[in-house]
């Protein structure tokens, strides 16, 4: 791949170059003879180019041709030419005598291809070659006074820093080795960190077992056999002879004990709950829970709430409430447990502060505490009806039919018209669980709603509670020919509500969908489908 | 000239392949650190939920079991009894069986105690016709709904199922799952802890039942399956649902619930149509539908994912088997992508269109294609003799240790999240398909997804220019022309 780029890149810097070329070949680099003597000069040797002389007519003397060195001869032609040479200085060292004079004896004559020539054909011939690119001018060595820059040029390369690797030279090298080097130091992280989580969790849960063994017998022991004033007048020495100090010390002991004071708790009743809640508080782990409210993690917060409610440790109350309103969905949701649970009086004003909605895993929560306790404890409701939140006052209304409150009826009654359609619902699915027969008139309102959802219900509720006016409603509804579902509820509750009135309208009515719907109605395999 | 373009070609290549290495170890190191995060938030949940509760509280949804059934009549008996024995109070089970050539209805019609009823079907959702639903004479199957239809295809039955479903939930299952009793309280946990969204679908953890014990329809043993290719799906489950999913649910970016085990709202299924039967991916395109529905109307949503072991099934040993079934996922996939176009590098459809849907696009969709151009491309570079063995073997080490690094810590979170794998044999052989799986299965997989490709281009199924033509809108499924309306 490296080799590619480098080709690429050599490639675009020769066409470069070569354009340069091109372009100055154009041009020839001699303009007279005497530029064509330096040019031939420069060459030296051209090839199937020879250089001689050729006696001029009138200087043809006896000196001139016995010259050995030059050694003349007549050709075909009649003219007199000296022998031929193919390098110019070794022609022009022959003829440099008779050169020198003013009026030469001799002119300059070429052989191109063995062929006589004279300097114009010598000019065209060199031209031609040099357009051809068969010539170029030779690059001489330059000397010490010439450029700086050409001075340059003629020290070999060294690197700038020394001992430079040729690995940084290669840019995509570099980015390869270190990604793989990150890659490779997060992995090695990353995996080490998963042994150490993992190699923890196993030794956390081999102490855990080996606590629990050391923690059960002791526990046992004084459930069944001390009395819970004896409990209460155990002093630390007690304490220390039941769990040997070393280990009382240990924070991981102290989470199993809680662990396991709380789950027998759970299981058990009476007497021992209470022998279990004194031991909670003389072992100090009360403390323990406390002061897990002020840690950052959440699930740490709920874990100590879940202690406080299930010990009942009344003291830990005020810091409990200041968390029901906590951004975080578990601890909020577990305080307002807490304070439902912990509180004299069922306090519901903390769920009727709530600035967050009340989701259903929070109400089904926060309904079976309050089912357990409105049996023992006065529970006033109507809090929640006026909740600035409307997950809370929707709450309160499923609470009125849950706990069967009846006499708030009344109070819903005259909330109910002013309400949002979401709340009507609501209401009217109250109404039709406790069996409100005198609301007949608001469910008729309901029937001529145009919110398909209060309609849904408003409809299914009229076959339980309505009144004759709702059945003329329901086959005023179903004149409208609504779609097949709401015609299928319309007659299902029209039935139920006036059998007369409904075999009456289904013998008028034999349209496909109703005969559908009627022997449905009528099947007893369908009657809770 | 062209040979340079060639070379030029190579060099983009290589580069982009670069990239492409370097996203996909950024993605899955990200992938890893948001499903650690999520499972730890998760397993910290789990501690203060007492599932009892949604048994029976009256504020918990109820629950619309739909499984169909295509020839079941070897267990179809036994799988409903299972699914009848769920610990939750509010929910049906409907069966619908597929025209099934065997006698499966004959087996559930007896072993229930069914009767045709004159139930008034209405096909809310289009679907093949209905021959019958049934009822039990027996009160103890009160809970029981059988249809009777014309083979249409899972989607279909699953769409003719949801017609007649009357509870807020819908659980749409395979019907030859094992699910825990404890199922259906954790699955709808999430849909009623959320405040301020919606939550439109829950996905759950699919286990391999292969080679377990079963007893009263809960996985009691664990052992891994006997075959490779068995092994090789426990460890790649392993990293979708633990690892994929769980890091998708983190940023509510999740666009695939299992068509094996998922659950979702019932108003909305039917507010966007239902199922699109036609197509081999419809657990993912009605996922896509839904989110793409909620972002057009601005609702706040989320996408919920359970990683619980609460589902098991039987996965193929077979290599035919598994081909047939990876080659549909492919075209699964390359169908709901090519369905939803218009919110590819959509900004209005918020992270699913500028994260999931691009993520889904480059490396699942054109995965298989990445990794044949990439062998390709190397061949090419040993023929020419550019090929540098140091560059070759630097990224493929990187990306084998890669591969083995996230499989390896899918593994690690299955023991520490839940610790199912007891047997340090079983764990060993599971270490040695995570080494090996690169080698073996994984060529394998890209050719089948290749196969799926070509299926796909030669419009298999035969909806290929309706699925090229796309939804503009989520609502647009309902356009489609009926099949039937009887």
């Amino acid at each position: 791949m490296r080799k590619t780029f480098t080709r690429i890149s050599l490639f675009l810097v020769l066409l470069v170059c070569c354009i340069g070329k091109v372009y100055s070949q154009d041009s020839i680099p001699f303009s007279d003879s005497s530029s064509f003597f330096k040019f031939l000069k420069i060459q030296e040797e051209i090839p199937s180019f020879q250089f001689r002389y050729q006696i001029k007519p009138e200087a043809v003397s006896e000196q001139v041709l016995f010259d050995s060195l030059l050694s003349f001869s007549k050709t075909e032609e009649g003219i007199w030419v000296s022998k031929s040479f193919s390098t110019y200085s070794d022609w022009e060292k022959a003829g440099v005598d008779l050169m020198k004079e003013n009026s030469s004896p001799v002119i300059p004559n070429f052989l191109i291809y063995e062929e006589n020539s004279d300097l114009q054909a010598a000019q065209e011939y060199i031209s031609n070659l040099w357009r051809n690119k068969d010539l170029f001018i030779p690059e001489t060595s330059p000397e010490v006074g010439e450029e700086l820059v050409l001075l340059a040029n003629l020290v070999p390369y060294e690197p700038l820093v020394k001992y430079r690797l040729h690995f940084f030279s290669d840019y995509k090298l570099v980015i390869v080795v270190s990604i793989i080097t990150f890659f490779l130091v997060m992995a090695i992280g990353m995996i080490i960190f998963m042994l150490i989580i993992k190699a923890n969790h196993s030794r956390v849960e081999a102490l855990k077992k080996e606590y629990e063994s050391i923690v059960i017998g002791p526990i046992s022991e004084i459930l069944f056999e001390k009395s819970l004033e004896e409990i209460n007048e155990l002093t630390e020495a007690d304490i220390h002879h039941l769990f040997p100090e070393k280990y009382f010390k240990r924070k991981l002991f102290k989470q199993v004990l809680i662990e396991n004071i709380i789950s027998l708790n759970k299981k058990m009743k009476g007497d021992f709950k209470e022998k279990l809640k004194a031991l909670f508080k003389k072992f100090g782990l009360d403390k323990i829970s406390i002061s897990k409210l002020k840690n950052k993690r959440w699930d740490i917060v709920t874990n100590g709430l879940v202690h406080i409610n299930e010990m009942d440790l009344v003291e830990a109350l005020p810091k409990v409430r200041d968390l029901t309103d906590s951004p975080n969905f578990y601890i909020r949701s577990q305080a307002i447990s807490t304070v439902l649970n912990l509180s004299e009086k069922t306090d519901l004003s903390k769920i009727k502060q709530q600035s967050f909605p009340l989701s259903r895993w929070q109400q089904m929560n926060y309904l079976r505490i309050i089912k357990y306790l409105h049996i023992q404890k006065s529970l006033d409701l109507t809090p929640l009806f006026e909740g600035k939140n409307q997950t809370v006052r929707l709450f309160g209304y499923k609470l009125v039919r849950l706990l069967g409150r009846i006499e708030l009826v009344e109070k819903l009654a005259e909330m109910a018209p002013k309400v949002p359609d979401i709340e009507k619902i609501e209401i009217l699915k109250t109404y039709e669980v406790i069996g409100i027969n005198s609301e007949a008139f608001f469910i008729n309102q309901c029937l001529r709603s145009d919110n398909e959802d209060l309609l849904n219900v408003a409809i299914r509720v009229s076959g339980t509670i309505g009144d004759q006016a709702s059945a003329h409603i329901l086959i005023e509804l179903l004149d409208e020919n609504p779609d097949f579902n709401t015609r299928k509820l319309l007659l299902d509750n029209l039935k139920k509500l006036d059998e007369t009135m409904y075999n009456e309208y289904v013998v008028k009515n034999q349209d496909e969908d109703t005969i559908r719907i009627n022997t449905h109605l009528l099947d007893p395999l369908l009657q809770h489908v | 000239m062209y040979n340079f373009l060639f070379y030029f070609l190579l060099e983009v290549l290589g580069i982009g392949f670069l990239i492409i290495s370097f996203s996909v170890i950024a993605i899955y190191l990200i992938t890893m650190f948001l499903s650690a995060l999520e499972l730890r938030d998760h397993l910290r949940r789990n501690r203060f939920a007492d599932y009892q509760d949604i048994i029976t509280s009256p504020i918990a949804p109820g629950v619309s079991i739909v499984a169909p059934a295509y020839n079941e009549a070897q267990n179809i008996v036994q799988n409903v009894k299972s699914l009848l024995s769920l610990h939750y109070g509010k929910y049906e089970v409907i069966i619908i069986n597929d025209g099934s050539k065997d006698d499966t209805l004959e087996k559930l019609i007896k072993a229930f105690d069914l009767s045709k009823t004159n139930y008034a079907y209405n096909y809310q959702i289009e679907c093949k016709p209905v021959r019958g639903v049934y009822k039990s004479n027996n009160k103890s199957f009160s809970k029981l709904l059988v249809i009777d239809k014309e083979n249409g295809g899972k989607a279909d039955a699953l769409n003719s199922g949801i017609n007649v479903a009357s509870m807020e939930i819908i659980s749409c299952i395979d019907v030859d799952c094992i699910l825990s009793h404890e199922s259906l309280t954790r699955m709808v946990r999430p849909f009623m802890e959320e405040t301020n969204r919606k939550v439109i679908a829950v996905g759950g953890a699919i286990g391999i039942a292969n080679n377990c014990d079963v007893k009263d329809g809960t996985v009691t043993t664990y052992r891994i399956p006997k075959s490779f290719l068995g092994r090789f799906q426990v460890i790649e489950y392993f990293r979708a649902f633990l690892m994929g999913r769980m890091a998708w649910t983190r940023v509510n970016g999740l666009m695939l619930i299992s068509g094996a085990f998922g659950f979702f709202n019932r108003d909305l299924v039917l507010k966007v149509g239902g199922y699109f039967p036609k197509t081999v991916g419809e657990d993912m395109e009605l996922v896509v539908r839904m989110r793409r529905y909620m972002e057009e109307q601005k609702i706040p949503y989320k996408v919920g994912f359970v990683p619980d072991p609460l589902c098991w099934t039987e996965v193929p040993e077979d290599e035919s088997v598994l081909s047939r079934q990876r080659n549909r996922w492919i075209r699964g996939t390359i169908e709901t992508l090519q369905l939803h176009q218009p919110i590819r590098f959509n900004s209005k459809y918020g992270l699913m269109g500028m994260l999931s849907y691009p993520y889904w696009s480059v490396f699942e969709k054109f995965a298989p294609i990445i990794e044949l151009t990439g062998v390709l491309y190397i061949l090419t570079l040993i023929i020419i003799g550019e090929f540098s063995a140091f560059y070759f073997i630097a990224l493929y080490s990187m990306m084998y240790l890669l591969a083995v690094l996230v499989t390896s810590f899918s593994i690690l979170y299955e023991q520490i999240a839940f610790n199912n794998y007891k047997d340090k044999k079983d764990l060993n052989k599971l270490i040695a398909t995570v080494l090996l799986e690169p080698f073996i299965i994984h060529p394998k997989v890209v050719f089948w997804g290749l196969k799926g490709h070509i299926d796909f281009i030669k419009g298999k199924g035969g909806w290929g220019q309706m699925i090229r033509t796309g939804f503009q809108k989520s609502e647009d499924r309902k356009k489609f022309e009926p099949q039937t309306n009887s």
